[in-house]
């Protein structure tokens, strides 16, 4: 089983941040405090839809097919991604 | 089968939606002129003699485009990446269920009926109470339940579609949907007023 990548704390629901970061092969290991990419912190499933959406070279007519939906359908999954997505980019500093 | 009755567009595009929705149509205008169905009204059905299949086919023609574009303009409002083809499909659809309603006037039972009910409430003496039949009472009862059952699952395919179209969310949304039925039946019945 593949195993899922948490993005916020099963105890709290805070936003989840790496401290360590390991090589496989020569065991290295590099500790900090880094910030999850800002698209490792939406659900598994809408990673995959973005995904799909970039290999259908974005097309929703495509994707529409390939899901079984209606365009319309598809085209409001990917416009609550993007407003989720904006949600979460850091504010610019004014 | 619980998706594609109450919410087909969600999961079918378009065109098969258009063409089953033009069929259901113009077969549904037919049966409705066969059983004397007037649709004069976007919410509106009434049996009256003569009935022909140009007049039910007209009246579902003015409810479909009224529909359409009254709902249309609020899902620009909405939503500016909404699509007028989606409202055309979601109002032929919705529109499906209310035209099973004129099976209920099979020999002109609810017409003769109601014009009974009427001349009885016409005849009377001031003051007494008209004498009603059981049975009459309550077939013209079980059509008016059956009717609001159909008129809620038109109304909520309608919303449905609606909701798909522009990716409404919350209460707000549900107002203005009803606002916009309200204004589609009103200028409809100014249009059935000036044609007929």
């Amino acid at each position: 089983m593949k195993p899922k990548l948490p993005d916020s704390c099963p105890s709290c629901e805070s936003q989840l941040t790496v401290t360590e970061l390991s090589c496989p092969e020569c065991q290295t290991k590099v500790s900090g405090k880094y910030l999850l990419p800002l698209l490792l912190q939406i659900p598994e499933e809408e990673q995959q839809f973005i995904l799909d959406f970039f290999l259908a070279s974005g097309s929703l007519k495509e994707m529409a097919n390939q899901m079984g939906k209606s365009y319309p359908t598809v085209r409001n999954k990917l416009d609550d991604i993007i407003e989720k997505i904006k949600k979460l980019q850091p504010k610019p500093a004014l | 089968m619980k998706k594609i009755l109450f919410n087909p567009f969600e999961q079918f595009s378009e065109r098969p939606l258009i063409l089953f929705g033009i069929a259901a149509t113009i077969v549904l205008s037919m049966t409705g002129a066969f059983f004397n169905a007037r649709f004069d009204g976007v919410l509106d059905l009434h049996f009256s003699m003569p009935t022909f299949f140009s007049n039910t086919l007209t009246d579902n023609a003015i409810n479909i485009a009224l529909l359409s574009l009254t709902l249309f303009a609020l899902g620009k409002i909405r939503n500016n990446k909404t699509r007028f083809i989606d409202f055309f499909s979601a109002s032929l659809i919705a529109r499906i269920p209310y035209y099973f309603l004129p099976f209920f006037n099979w020999n002109n039972y609810i017409y003769n009926e109601t014009e009974k009910l009427i001349q009885q409430f016409l005849t009377v003496q001031p003051g007494a109470i008209p004498e009603f039949d059981t049975i009459q009472m309550g077939i013209l009862a079980l059509f008016a339940i059956v009717s609001l059952v159909f008129l809620a699952w038109f109304i909520y395919l309608l919303y449905q579609g609606y909701k798909v179209a522009t990716n409404a969310k919350g209460a707000v949304e549900v107002v203005l949907f009803g606002v916009t039925i309200i204004v589609a039946e009103v200028l409809s019945k100014i249009i059935f007023y000036l044609i007929n």
